[in-house]
């Protein structure tokens, strides 16, 4: 099988420079002030600078998308947690057979994909609720139902590799009351699902376009649409910015998880 | 059995993994009909001599003869041979028919012959009518029963099994144990069964091959094997055993207590040494009968027809342990006791000195 | 005899057999979400279909079936061929990525690097994904300038970042992680044990990938082909970004008929392409997840 070695590393590395290669180009645009035409090797080394970077991050307009971008991911983590944790426990400990259901429930939002969803937004709210379609952080809910099927699924995982029915009779049988039965075998064992959930819901969040453009919110992905006129690299570099932050997080929570990765992507956005 | 024919030979099969010698110059002939059992602790060839003779490794010395035809550098797929592995090893997306009838199917054989002869099989191991099943549908011991549908249907040379019982519970293990044999011995397949279970390997052998660290210690029949150990590790690997600690007085006579034994040996004087003894070769008589040894009743474990009686030896703190017929066992714990050692069986470890 | 855990007493209670309402009754604990999921996306997905399904401007057809026909449809039929296209290439490579990390099996440091990258590239998207691109194979980008030093004039080719090629290109960058995540622990089921089986039953090499090997990655392989289908075809941002808006793909292009504040009298045409974008998904999921779960239970 020594030939199918070579091949496979020749493969992983070809599509390892696909992946590599566009980020580098996006670096070497937003931080070099040499226009491509003009690069060559005796440019290759010239005016690398910040200052793009440093004009975009200090505007007003980034300051205050990315404001109203951060806001929103933690409210959207909060309410997701505040609607998830006490469901996942319920389900897991009280009503197993509402399982399904509600894993269901949380993969109907991958059948709608976010700029079907706006559309029926539009349609839904417009008319009968406009007021609450107005304030920016309307976007709140719409978000955790986006990032529902990967916050609940891990929870759900986490839970559902330990019998935490068992786990909370037998607290109970020890004489633990409810609040400590929460404290001590509940809370620790959702740790890890909560961390991920989090991390999974801001990076998705951080990185929603077609809601917030479309309900014509001003986060940080419009933000980068509308600045991209007048400060190209400026831009680009809170787009590798942003590129960065979800990876960090997103690569932290695999390490958490080790590996048993999420399967299906957030690119609707 | 000298005069059945001669399936499967190695000779001198040697195999390392890096520094390690998984096997050390393994000879064994199996003939026609024959159960050979490879028994032994994890890492001691057992398997590595299983994957040799199926090809899935190679020697690196040595040779595997088939019929007297060196089969050593023929790859695995054109061996005739069947095997059942330990966890299955069924194809998930086909069902048992089509399982049973995969080897079947790789020969050539029309579907309809084989659809019969699969079936055939699948009745032999009990599972009829589960043909339109899938593994995932099956409990484990049917799984395996499948698993040996499929190793025997094309008729192989040999067949081959690597701890079949492992992944399955006591109760179905011992079940399929004896259905593996009975089948095995209708069917008259030359077999090599690997097991670190030596309870497996007395039951349903007819010779045991008892390895460790690469070596043979002994090839025997199970009777020879218990009752006359080759060395210190396979007297203590194959059934229980009893240690005593004793001092040689002279040259055949070990002093236990006190009372002198006939050890029918010729040893070391002076040597510490230990004495091992079956838990069938201890009897209880007496106390104070001529040539026992005085001890109490520490415990007893009923099993239906057998006790287990345990014994701490006066002056001694040596505990025995008397593999005794129920119905002859009449003794409370902290009864005063006679203990008459049978000498012949017993097998001496000398000391270091 | 069961302890009932929720009588808040801490009382060892027998289960008695149930009525109705008891038996109903636990399932309100789940109805805070449901209700939320019922409120922020069953409503407003209705709320599409409902109005889909009245007519359309100037036409006595509802909307839905308007849609389906003239430029409406190619833009349908548009996002569908380019959907098919990213998920079979996608398809494709993601296997082998998948097959190579598994073949290199001693080289666990490679496999870890490349299993976490792509949990990281199948999840971005959106705008910073476009510029990257943009940056890197658009009229200024850098490796256009690269090509062109070696003779190969992109533009020539009639290739641009912001056509189909190019958008094809740029779903490629997370198509091929996602198959790769599906296809791992399907390659990875092909057990060693599985080969050896085959083997010793006499199966050559060929006999064993026709008749185990690629039957077993089958499920693995379309469920991952339709996953990848329902991903491009519902993305919108990336493709956005690359077209400044101008796309032909029916995600971008119902934008248009919800210009800005005020619904325009086509916006019924909106609702209608929505919904049947809804439709397209649901058909690519539910084949995904049952396919899924096929080859969930082979891996048991």
């Amino acid at each position: 099988m020594k030939r199918n070695n070579v091949w496979a590393k020749i493969l992983l590395f070809t599509v390892g420079a696909f992946y590599v290669l566009p980020m580098l180009a996006m670096a070497r645009f937003s931080f070099q002030r040499v226009p491509v035409i003009k690069l060559g090797w005796s440019t290759l080394l010239k005016n690398w600078t910040f200052e793009p970077m440093f004009d975009a991050v200090t505007s007003d307009r980034f300051l205050e998308a990315g404001w109203l971008s951060v806001r929103l991911a933690i409210l959207s983590v909060l309410l997701s947690l505040l609607i998830l944790v006490p469901t996942t426990v319920y389900v897991h400990v009280r009503l197993m057979k509402a399982r399904a259901f509600v894993e269901l429930l949380s993969i109907l939002p991958f059948v709608v994909p976010p700029i079907a969803l706006v559309v029926g937004i539009s349609s839904a709210m417009r008319s009968t609720i406009p007021s609450f379609l107005s304030s920016p952080f309307s976007l709140v809910p719409f978000y955790v139902v986006i990032a529902l099927p990967f916050s609940f699924r891990s929870l759900d995982v986490g839970l559902s590799s330990i019998d935490l029915k068992t786990l909370v009779e037998a607290s109970r049988s020890l004489g633990a009351g409810w609040l400590r039965t929460v404290r001590s075998v509940i809370l620790p064992n959702l740790k890890v699902g909560v961390v991920n959930a989090s991390f999974l819901t801001f990076a998705v969040v951080l990185g929603e376009f077609t809601i917030a453009s479309l309900l014509l919110k001003f986060t940080l992905p419009a933000y980068m649409a509308e600045a991209q006129g007048n400060n190209p690299q400026g831009t680009f570099t809170v787009g590798l910015l942003l590129l960065v932050v979800s990876a960090l997080l997103l690569g932290v929570m695999n390490r958490i998880t080790r590996g048993k990765s999420q399967i299906v992507s957030t690119i609707g956005i | 059995m000298k005069t059945q024919e001669q399936v499967l030979k190695f000779s001198a099969a040697r195999k390392s993994f890096g520094d390690v010698v998984a096997l050390a110059g393994f000879d064994l002939e199996i003939a026609k009909g024959e159960l050979v059992t490879l028994l032994g602790p994890s890492g001691c060839g057992k398997t590595t001599a299983l994957r040799i003779a199926a090809g899935f490794e190679q020697p690196d010395s040595g040779t595997v003869e088939l019929h007297g035809v060196d089969i050593t550098n023929q790859p695995a797929h054109k061996r005739d041979m069947g095997m059942v592995f330990q966890n299955y090893s069924l194809f998930p997306h086909m069902n048992v028919t089509e399982n049973v009838g995969f080897g079947l199917k790789v020969r050539g054989v029309e579907p309809a012959e084989r659809e019969m002869l699969a079936i055939a099989a699948i009745d032999r191991v009990r599972l009829n009518g589960l043909g339109n099943r899938y593994p995932h549908q099956l409990s484990g011991g049917q799984q395996q029963r499948v698993a040996l549908a499929r190793a025997l249907v094309f008729e192989p040379q040999v067949l081959l099994l690597d701890e079949p019982l492992s992944a399955l519970d006591a109760k179905v293990r011992a079940e399929l144990r004896d259905e593996i044999r009975l089948l095995q011995s209708e069917v008259g397949v030359a077999t090599i069964f690997v097991t670190h279970d030596q309870d497996e390997a007395l039951s349903i052998s007819d010779r045991i091959c008892i390895m460790k660290d690469g070596h043979v210690q002994q090839i025997g029949t199970p009777r020879d094997v218990y009752l006359h150990p080759a060395n210190s590790f396979v007297a203590r690997f194959v059934g229980a055993m009893n240690e005593i600690d004793v001092k040689i007085a002279s040259s055949s006579v070990a002093n236990i207590d006190g009372i002198q034994l006939d050890m029918h040996e010729a040893i070391r004087t002076g040597s510490a040494s230990k004495v091992l003894l079956r838990p069938d070769a201890i009897s209880i008589c007496q106390r104070g009968a001529p040539d026992s040894l005085n001890a109490t009743v520490v415990g007893q474990h009923f099993s239906g027809a057998t006790t287990m009686v345990r014994l701490r030896l006066d002056h001694h703190d040596t505990v025995v342990s008397a593999l005794l017929v129920s119905r002859a066992v009449n003794v409370v714990v902290g009864e005063g006791v006679g203990v008459l050692l049978n000498t012949n069986e017993a097998i001496i470890e000398r000391g270091s000195d | 005899m069961n302890i009932t855990v929720w009588s808040g007493r801490g009382s060892l209670s027998e289960r008695a057999p149930l009525g109705f309402l008891q038996r109903v009754r636990p399932w309100f604990g789940v109805s805070p979400f449901a209700i939320f999921v019922g409120i922020f996306l069953l409503w407003p997905s209705f709320s599409v279909f409902r109005s889909a399904l009245q007519p359309a401007e100037g036409s006595s057809k509802p909307a839905m079936l308007e849609a389906i026909s003239g430029q409406y449809l190619s833009s349908i039929l548009f996002s569908m061929r380019m959907s098919a296209i990213t998920a079979t290439l996608g398809m494709v490579i993601g296997t082998l990525v998948a097959i190579a990390v598994v073949s290199l099996d001693r080289m666990r440091g490679l496999r870890n690097l490349m299993v976490g990258y792509s949990a990281v590239a199948a999840n971005l998207g959106g705008i910073p994904l476009a510029f990257a691109f943009i940056a890197s194979l658009g009229m200024q980008g850098l490796y256009t300038k690269i090509l062109s030093a070696f003779g190969i004039n992109l533009s020539d080719m009639g290739f641009k970042i912001s056509d189909f090629s190019g958008i094809v290109i740029v779903y490629l960058y997370f198509q091929i992680p996602l198959m790769t995540l599906v296809m791992l622990p399907a390659v990875d089921g092909l057990k060693s044990t599985l080969r050896e089986a085959a083997s010793n039953l006499g199966a050559s090499s060929r006999q064993y990938w026709k008749s185990i090997g690629i039957p077993l990655l089958t499920p693995s392989l379309l469920g991952g082909f339709l996953l990848l289908f329902a991903n491009a075809f519902s993305a919108y941002a990336t493709a956005f970004a690359l077209s400044a808006g101008g796309s032909r793909l029916v995600s971008v292009q119902i934008r248009f008929y919800l210009q800005g504040n005020t619904i325009t009298g086509k916006s019924n045409l909106g609702y209608a392409l929505a919904a049947w974008m809804i439709i397209v998904m649901v058909v690519a999921m539910s084949g995904y997840l049952g396919l899924r779960r096929v080859s969930e239970r082979w891996r048991r």
